[in-house]
């Protein structure tokens, strides 16, 4: 049986996930969808732990999510790159958009769950949530200017 | 002209609570507003600690606090570990108390960098209070750069911090840079430019460290100079601010006596020991100074005042199991409120340390009268640093306690050599007003024990030596030794008339 904390932070990786999701189950468009989350994510835990703590902290959680999702097998943690995971394009194809999208929610899960045992859910869980409201800002931002336009 | 002074009138600087329990006092009332302050200290001292305290009893979500963090310890860890204390308030996580990441900025090694990040965050969130931790690996990078001399470098360090307090000000910010610094680096140019400097350090001597807290600079504000022992525990950093500076308050007791529940020691006395003074019984081991000394806390709950007894050498319920076989109301006191006993042991107190927990314990049951069984107990449990000079520590215990108006009682062991004419440690018995002394002697092939009052300031009080015994109902003066000489040797020959 799942544990309650990670159902919370599977929740979470889900709504993250959701938010990017393409109108169409292309595998193309859905690595490219999961690949901006994890960019958003990245980004926004950088302010706190910085570039090098946030890689080891995705790092860690792909080798977690790895072990049970084969789509993930080849797909490597960027540690320069803005695009976080590199291999999901290649990935897609083979497995299929769904085991995909359920390999990069394994990935977040691992994450926060990582974050949350080392600072306690709670903080975990907002930091990372607060990447859904920052996006959510940066829309209304660009929604505004395009508008203006 | 006399005119109207308002305009002359200085501008009024808020004091931020510190949420350090002592360090406000030492500060003068608090934290300057708008003050830019440097924490300062060797690795391990608690400056993180310290800072993060002072940012959580500020934060709000109106007004929240940014908490820079260079290259020291990463944010991860320090969350981790940070959140181990009460003081953290989880829930004020991003809302109220945001963490910055400069590493980036540091690792490049251009302070202009970390300036404009810092100066672009604080426009963005308008915080109340700003921390930079550990600002110093800011300068260390900037030290690894190629530059012409070490004048530049320093030079560089200055300017950076300089327009760093001069942004931060203008924004009317609280803040706090958090930098390792040795101590005889107190003359770096980069502190001239703080408002308050707090220096945190700490000492290991023997199996004890004494942390210690010093305000070595608070512009305007008249602070507590010196050294004050602070210790961190899960409520993180509490102060102990230093006696002198308490003893300001000075409270006069009653003009009363205070009967000691030994009535023919009371007789000695004069009707008991006078309200407000500190009295010593002086005995060798198994001579009843406990007994004594409980008989006279005994005697004061039974008047219905409030009292605290302090030991050292045993558990509270140990000791009121063993007192308590004669006195069963002082268990039943501490039950009621009316009776605190205190146990310190962690042989690295400090004596203001002490104090505090002794005050704290006053406070608490609206003592009037203290009870610390034993004075060797006190020097075994201070740190050694404090134990090596235990007559200014006991001055300033003695003195401390007594100003609040309180009676003190203590016990104190002493050696009896059959020689020996001293009736208490030397080091000791200038700090009493009351000195009791007992002793045993040898009588006619008998070990009896004796009490004499050797001292009572200001007061008249009997000369004799008089003979006295611990019973089950506690210890019973009885009649005066009359007809023997040399009984402060321990062994009294009956005189010729006798």
């Amino acid at each position: 049986m799942t544990p309650p904390e990670s159902r919370t932070a599977e929740e979470l990786a889900r709504r993250l996930l959701a938010r990017d999701a393409p109108a169409q189950d292309a595998p193309d468009a859905v690595a490219a969808a999961t690949e901006r989350v994890c960019g958003r994510v990245s980004a926004n835990l950088s302010r706190w732990f910085g570039i090098d703590g946030t890689n080891a902290l995705f790092a860690r959680a792909l080798v977690r999510a790895q072990t049970d999702h084969p789509a993930l097998a080849n797909v490597r943690y960027s540690r320069q790159s803005t695009v976080c995971l590199e291999g999901l394009a290649e990935s897609a194809p083979i497995h299929g958009a769904e085991a995909v999208a359920d390999g990069v929610a394994a990935i977040l899960t691992a994450l926060i769950e990582l974050l949350g045992r080392l600072i306690g859910q709670d903080i975990a869980l907002r930091l990372v949530e607060h990447s859904l409201q920052a996006d959510a800002a940066a829309d209304a931002r660009e929604t505004g200017e395009e508008n203006q336009q | 002209m006399t005119g109207d002074r308002t305009n002359d009138a200085p501008a009024v600087i808020r004091n931020l609570p510190t949420g350090v329990l002592g360090l406000d006092a030492v500060l003068g009332g608090g934290m300057p507003e708008y003050s830019f302050n440097l924490i300062a200290g060797a690795p391990g001292a608690g400056k993180t600690t310290l800072a993060q305290q002072i940012v959580f009893a500020n934060a709000t979500t109106e007004r929240p606090a940014l908490y820079f963090t260079v290259l020291g310890e990463p944010t991860l860890k320090m969350l981790r570990y940070q959140r181990q204390f009460r003081f953290f308030k989880p829930e004020l996580i991003e809302s109220g108390v945001r963490f910055v990441n400069l590493s980036e900025e540091a690792v490049r090694g251009d302070l202009n960098d970390a300036l404009d990040r810092i100066v672009r965050e604080v426009e963005k969130i308008e915080p109340q209070m700003v921390v930079v931790d550990s600002f110093r690996t800011l300068g260390q990078q900037y030290h690894a750069e190629p530059l012409d001399s070490d004048v530049d470098t320093k030079m560089g360090l200055e300017y950076f911090v300089q327009r760093l307090a001069l942004h931060l000000t203008t924004w009317e910010i609280t803040s706090f840079l958090v930098a390792a610094f040795d101590e005889h680096e107190q003359e770096n140019p980069v502190l001239t430019v703080a408002d308050g400097i707090l220096w945190l350090s700490q000492a290991a001597d023997r199996n004890s460290v004494v942390r210690k807290l010093q305000v070595s600079k608070a512009r305007g504000r008249a602070f507590m100079p010196g050294l004050h022992t602070f210790r961190i525990t899960d409520r993180g950093l509490q102060v102990f601010p230093r006696i002198p500076e308490q003893q300001a308050k000075r409270i006069a007791p009653p003009s009363v006596r205070l009967p000691t529940g030994v009535p023919g020691l009371d007789a000695m006395m004069g009707g008991g020991i006078p309200a407000g003074d500190a009295m010593m019984l002086a005995g060798p081991a198994g001579t009843g100074k406990t007994t004594f000394a409980t008989q006279f806390a005994a005697a004061g709950l039974e008047r219905g005042e409030a009292g605290v007894i302090v030991v050292f050498e045993e558990y509270p319920e140990e000791y009121l199991a063993r007192v308590g076989k004669r006195d069963a109301g002082l268990a039943a006191s501490v039950r009621a409120g009316r009776l605190k006993v205190l146990y310190l042991r962690p042989l690295d107190l400090s004596v203001d340390e002490t104090l505090w927990e002794i005050l704290e314990g006053v406070r608490a049951v609206d003592a009037t009268w203290v009870v610390i069984d034993s004075l060797s107990g006190f020097e075994i449990a201070l740190a050694p640093t404090f134990r090596e000079d235990f007559r200014e520590s006991l001055y300033r215990l003695v003195g401390a306690l007594t100003a609040t108006g309180v009676t003190v009682v203590m016990t104190a062991e002493v050696l009896q050599g059959q020689a020996d004419v001293r009736f208490t440690s030397e080091k000791v018995s200038f700090i009493t007003d009351d000195i009791v002394a007992q002793r045993y002697v040898e009588i006619d092939g008998e070990l009896r024990t004796v009490v004499a009052v050797v001292k009572m300031r200001g007061s008249q009080h009997s000369r004799e030596f008089r003979f006295y015994e611990i019973t089950p109902a506690g210890a019973v003066v009885g009649e005066p030794l009359t007809n023997y000489h040399g009984i402060i040797t321990g062994v009294p020959d009956r005189t010729s008339d006798a």
